[in-house]
């Protein structure tokens, strides 16, 4: 077995070739700190080999939390080979962490990434001249196409095989020298200065550029992007087109014309209400007894139903986001908005895992790694639940069917996604006041090259995301419905009436806790718990607690996304919906986000803190909510 | 000499010096500030400065662009 580790700058093409090489669909953007785990798999056409993929580093002296793992691993687990990415358009800087893996003494071979794009630029690289001065074997690729990989995995495999420690230099002994006199703080300087002094030596006699022209493509887009006048109206134009291509009823301010994700909806709604009519006809013309019947459609299809419907809007947002992922736009972003940032105590990185908070907050917690600062980080990871994620966005959309259907539906929407991004602010801004004393740290980011995103790792990426919504459909989702229609529909004395079953008795020896919030309903306390289970089985909760008093033609209404579910409007009222979306909103997180906090925490008590202050914050702002809104209404 | 949060857009720099603590000063280095390196401005606003660096654009702070001391080439 020859364990083979891929490491290089950030953002190089690591996990590119990883999925090449692996055939797996690991998480690609185009920004500095995307991977922020190592991940393993084999090569497709040797099983012999497995690949490591490791977060990027600029050195193996780690900066932040996900350049620690990779300098671990490869000091520290010894893979038989690293195979070092360098991206060739930028040969210099890239060098520079070769130099310090060929130091170590592991075998090595450098792959030259990019080379699509180095041919394009009119760059010329002598791969031999290259090899020959850093004493390792060099190979050009394209991961994006997979051009030479075969090549690289055969040099790869004789090198592992061959075991042979890199071609000790007087190079790399001079440093190693300057190196052991640690007693100089100067020294790790020096050997940096050496180490750059020979990358010029390599580049000069090895890479051809032609004269620069002033100003490219790229450098323009940028002017304009972070001009101080354009920079946030740009902005608030795309996050805008992001959420209105979603869910907007009225698409670009047409009335009536749906957005792609609310008319693909209305299909999937429509398929499975009519599923919903053909497994009824089934069920009755064989006979069933009635309690499976109940089980089959006010259960089971009513609850997965209810959450099936949503997964093309989330599809939808899924595509758009991996989208923007893959533009290079994010870290320009991340850039413009660290000096507003700074002031709620964040940094301009917070703004990746807070974008990627839209979709699923577990990745986006992971993704805080990038954030060199512990307090940023921290501060970071507490409030990103609040900013709405994928699964949330069914429950608004539930009640907005219901209860705002005469009101402007997107704005009711938008307004719920505002309500968590001015909450993240505030949170911020009260957790750096209070909890937190530390100064604020620099902001430093490479800004990777505008790229048009490839259609194939836009579509794995929303695919795997979509993937990940359906099998919950199917799995926890379908779980919870069939246990909810059981404490429902049951008592100690067997079937019974729903306000007389274990639910019922359950929700409401809680629902006094939420009555100062509006909502002091049984139906409604069972639906905040299940919602720790996953968010958007409030909506399957819903579907079965609410639907089932209602007969089969609602139902299927309800199902075809023509009418809310009317019982709905008898429990609450639109001040006491606004104020539980808002609560469903800021609480703790499903368990999964939950156990990601606890991981990146990496501390039971810092957990504890996180869901203590998500529920405080829930709980305040519900509450003004109600008490304001009733005034006003 | 002056910092590199006072360079205009446009102007070719040599790096001279790194004035910030040894964690950070590394870290420059690492990304590519070694001294006597050309670095390009290509934007200079109020929430830091960007710059084209062996190859590479790298954005800044305007607090760690003032830590950079730069010459005029
Ligand atoms: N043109 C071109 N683009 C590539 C190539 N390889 C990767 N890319 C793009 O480079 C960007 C970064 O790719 P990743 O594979 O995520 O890079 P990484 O090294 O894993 O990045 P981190 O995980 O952030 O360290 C993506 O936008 C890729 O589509 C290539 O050979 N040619
Ligand atoms: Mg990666």
């Amino acid at each position: 077995m020859i364990i083979a580790a891929l490491a290089g700058n950030p953002n190089c093409g690591k996990t590119t070739l990883f999925n090449e090489l692996t055939g797996s669909k690991q998480h690609v953007g185009n920004w500095p700190g995307v991977t922020v785990e190592k991940k393993e798999g084999n090569y497709k056409k040797d099983n012999n080999i497995s690949i490591v993929d490791l977060p990027g580093t600029y050195s193996l002296s780690p900066y932040s939390a996900e350049e620690e793992i990779a300098r671990d691993y490869i000091i520290n687990s010894k893979p038989n080979v690293v195979v070092n990415i360098v991206d060739a358009t930028s040969i210099e800087r890239n060098l520079y962490l070769t130099m310090q893996i060929a130091q170590t003494g592991t075998p090595m071979v450098v792959a030259l990434n990019m080379m699509d794009e180095v041919e394009s630029m009119g760059i010329d690289i002598n791969t031999n001249k290259l090899s020959e001065m850093l004493g390792v074997p060099v190979v050009p690729i394209v991961a994006r196409s997979g051009k030479g990989i075969e090549k690289l995995m055969a040099v790869t495999k004789d090198t592992a095989q061959r075991g042979i420690a890199t071609l000790k230099q007087d190079v790399y002994d001079k440093i190693k020298n300057i190196e052991e006199n640690k007693n100089d703080e100067e020294a790790d300087i020096l050997a940096a200065d050496m180490r750059y002094e020979y990358i010029d030596k390599v580049v000069d006699s090895s890479v051809f550029k032609p004269q620069i022209k002033k100003l490219t493509t790229s450098d323009k887009i940028d002017q304009i992007v972070t001009n101080k006048v354009l920079s946030l109206p740009i902005f608030a134009v795309v996050m805008y087109m992001l959420f209105a291509c979603t869910f907007s009823e009225n698409f670009l301010f047409i009335e009536g014309l749906p957005s792609p994700g609310v008319w693909l909806a209305g299909v999937v709604e429509s398929l499975w209400g009519s599923l919903t009519g053909v497994v009824d006809a089934a069920l009755v013309s064989a006979g069933v007894s009635d309690w499976l019947h109940n089980l089959v459609i006010d259960g089971i299809m009513a609850g997965v139903g209810a959450v099936f419907g949503f997964i093309p809007l989330v599809l939808v947002l899924f595509v758009l986001m991996s989208f923007l992922e893959d533009s290079g736009y994010m870290a320009r972003v991340a850039f413009v908005m660290d000096r507003i940032f700074r002031k709620f105590g964040l940094s301009g990185k917070s703004f990746i895992p807070l974008l990627m908070g839209f979709g699923c907050s577990v990745p986006a917690l992971t993704a805080s790694r990038t954030l060199e600062s512990d307090k940023d980080r921290k501060i970071t990871m507490m409030v990103t639940p609040f900013m709405s994620c994928g699964a949330k966005l069914p429950i608004y959309l539930m009640f907005v069917a219901t209860l705002f259907a005469d009101s402007n539906r997107t704005a009711i929407i938008f307004s719920i996604y505002a309500l968590g991004m001015v909450m993240a602010v505030i949170g911020s801004l009260l957790l750096n006041k209070f909890m937190f004393k530390a100064e604020n740290s620099g902001f430093i980011m490479e800004l990777p090259k505008y790229r048009i995103p490839s259609l194939k790792s836009v579509g794995i990426h929303a695919w795997e995301k979509v993937k990940g919504f359906a099998i919950k459909a199917g799995t926890i989702i379908l779980f919870s419905t069939i246990l909810i229609w059981f404490l429902s529909n049951f008592n100690m004395s067997g079937m019974c009436d729903m306000e007389e079953s274990f639910l019922a008795i359950i929700g409401n020896s809680i629902a006094w806790i939420f009555a100062p919030l509006g909502f002091n309903d049984w139906r409604a306390s069972v639906g905040v718990v299940t919602g720790w289970i996953a968010k958007e089985n409030i909506v399957a909760t819903f579907g079965q607690l609410f639907a089932g008093v209602t007969d089969e033609a609602v139902l299927e209404a309800v199902m075809a996304g023509e009418q809310g579910l009317p019982a709905i409007g008898d429990v609450f009222t639109k001040v006491s919906a606004f104020s539980y979306m808002a609560f469903n909103l800021l609480c703790m997180p499903c368990f999964a986000a939950v156990g990601a906090m606890r991981r990146e925490f990496g501390s039971m008590k810092w957990t504890l803190k996180a869901i203590a202050f998500q529920m405080v914050v829930a709980y305040v702002v519900a509450l003004i909510i109600n008490v304001v809104g009733n005034i006003i209404f | 000499m002056m910092p590199l949060a006072m360079a205009p857009a446009g102007e070719i720099l040599i790096i001279k010096n790194l004035r910030c603590n040894e964690e950070t000063k590394k870290h420059l280095l690492e990304m590519g500030f070694s001294t006597g390196e050309k670095a390009e401005v290509i934007k200079n606003t109020s929430s830091g400065i960007i710059v084209n660096i062996k190859g590479v654009k790298i954005a800044l702070n305007r607090g760690l662009a003032t830590g950079i001391i730069v010459e005029k080439e």
